[in-house]
């Protein structure tokens, strides 16, 4: 009686919790919880706000710029200590700015690729330039982050000293996610009718999005989860965490949410040729710098074989794919991923770092 | 498409056996014999295991199925539609109506909060000047009061530390 009853707790809990967030309408930044790294938040502009990590000491000279996604916050990156993508790396001695993208508002309908990569993302850079007094940055972004920083890596290749993509989403000709077809007989009028009806893309939205693509395990199998490892050290508050992140989403800016669904999804056009942001064509074979492209094996939301033609399209010399087995958020939250992937990718950045 | 076929029948035969052979198998072995509750436990455990694969690969084959894909893409369609046509006849509606009932729109609300935050803002901005001007009066009285009193209780001190505050004020 005392499992279903448990379970049965949990679900209620977990339900409360998503009414809770479908009521103000999702990510807010107010809810992101304490941070586990102190950071000073040295520029904020547009919508982006540019966080510093110092590291206790400093080992390596280039400034390493982690640039996240558009979708939910960012604590995911400094969930829990020895969880903590930040902490690792000023652990292993980088000097950590981190780009936390301000939700959009009903005024930021017209932001696409062009004022997030060209205005935002590069105000960002420049911003770390005269801060380090340094011309060259490594960039490492992360999923929807990794697709703005290989756009930005694109087009202002001068900047980026070394590009890290982790779980990037690229290919698009890769359907191997069922939930992908559901994305597909969407038309492009359904696209425009979002935007018209919403102005941008809702946060509940992309939420569904995700709930989509693993119904079983959001509707019951994580709470039986939750019962099975209740007794294990850290499980529930890791699970309330992180629950609290599946629930941070925010709203995706109008013009963004067209060109990704029209021209990256549907067409392919950043694999194809073709895409244009701010009037210039993006053209992956204009990134020349080091390229590490890593990729989750076990990847539920990003298909690994949509990250892993990387090193075919760019123009670097030094490229390659870090395959690892975890799953997308995996990579940046499991114990394993810290103890083994992490360091791999602190020594390529450090390697290259003079 | 025969692989997938696979998977599902590989899935559901596995769900069979976990919880229609080995489950009901274990149950029975603890109602008879005394320390097999472990037993039971494990393989209620691999049972459910098994269904959650099971429905995960049920639930993808739904996704993966053309008609499915169809139905729900027009129905999302079909609901963005109505959710358009709902917003135009209620702006169209109501924007008509609360003038003529005399109540404000949207837009006036709208404005009538901006110049709320406007005022709002402006008596903190004004609060703060006086809190920081206070400060400075207190910081120069202190500065300047002396416990020394005359015959009559008279402080100029005291009084030098008023007239600066008062003349901080005015600046």
């Amino acid at each position: 009686m005392s499992l279903f009853s448990e379970i049965a707790n949990y679900w209620v809990e977990g339900t409360l919790r998503t009414f809770e967030a479908v009521s103000r309408g999702f990510g807010s930044p107010a809810s992101d919880p304490p941070p586990v790294t102190p950071y000073e938040v040295i520029y904020e502009s547009g919508k982006v706000s540019l966080r510093h990590y110092q590291p206790a000491q400093r080992r390596h000279r280039t400034p390493l710029l982690v640039v996240y996604a558009l979708i939910k916050r960012p604590y995911i990156l400094d969930l829990l200590p020895g969880k903590s993508v930040v902490e690792n790396l000023l652990n292993q001695g980088f000097e950590v700015y981190l780009v936390d993208w301000l939700p959009p508002g009903a005024n930021d309908t017209w932001r696409g690729f062009d004022a997030y990569v060209n205005g935002d993302l590069a105000d960002a850079v420049r911003a770390v330039q005269i801060k380090e007094d340094t011309e060259q940055v490594t960039v490492l972004g992360y999923c929807f982050g990794a697709l703005l920083s290989l756009v930005y890596t694109a087009l202002h290749q001068r900047n980026v000293k070394n590009l890290v993509t982790l779980t990037l989403p690229l290919d698009m000709r890769v359907r191997d996610l069922p939930v992908y077809n559901l994305v597909d007989r969407m038309s492009d009028s359904a696209i425009e009718l979002i935007t018209k009806l919403y102005g941008n893309c809702p946060a509940w939205m992309i939420n569904s999005g995700f709930v989509a693509m693993a119904p079983v395990h959001h509707a019951l199998d994580k709470y039986v989860g939750l019962y099975r490892n209740a007794e294990r050290d850290g499980y529930a508050e890791m699970f309330e965490l992180f629950e609290r992140w599946m629930h941070s989403d925010v709203p995706l800016a109008g013009q963004i949410f067209r060109e990704m669904m029209g021209d990256i999804f549907k067409r392919n056009l950043l694999v194809n040729g073709g895409f244009n942001v701010g009037g210039t064509a993006v053209e992956l074979g204009e990134v020349e710098c080091p390229v590490l492209n890593v990729v989750a094996e076990l990847d539920d939301v990003v298909h690994p074989r949509s990250s892993l033609p990387l090193p075919d399209l760019v123009g670097s010399t030094d490229k390659r794919n870090l395959v690892f087995p975890t799953g997308h958020i995996g990579a940046v939250v499991s114990a394993g991923s810290h103890k083994k992937l992490w360091p791999q990718i602190g020594a390529w950045m450090a390697e290259r770092d003079q | 498409m025969k692989k997938e076929l696979t998977t599902l029948v590989d899935f559901a035969s596995k769900f069979i056996e976990a919880g229609w052979v080995e489950m009901p198998g274990a149950l029975m072995k603890r109602l008879t014999a005394a320390g097999a509750e472990e037993e039971a436990y494990e393989a209620g455990w691999k049972a459910y295991d098994a269904w959650v694969r099971l429905a995960n690969e049920a639930v993808n084959r739904l996704y993966a199925d053309r008609t499915f894909g169809e139905t729900m893409a027009r129905a999302f369609e079909t609901n963005l539609g109505l959710g358009r046509i709902t917003e135009t006849f209620a702006s169209v509606f109501f924007g008509n109506l609360w003038p003529a009932i005399g109540l404000p729109t949207a837009t006036e609300v709208h404005a009538l909060r901006g110049e709320l935050t406007a005022l709002r803002e402006e008596l903190l901005a004004k609060e703060e000047i006086e809190r920081v001007d206070r400060d400075r009066a207190s910081r120069i009285a202190s500065r300047t009061a002396s416990p020394r009193q005359t015959g009559n209780g008279f402080r100029p001190e005291v009084i030098r530390g008023a007239r600066e505050e008062k003349e901080s004020v005015a600046v």
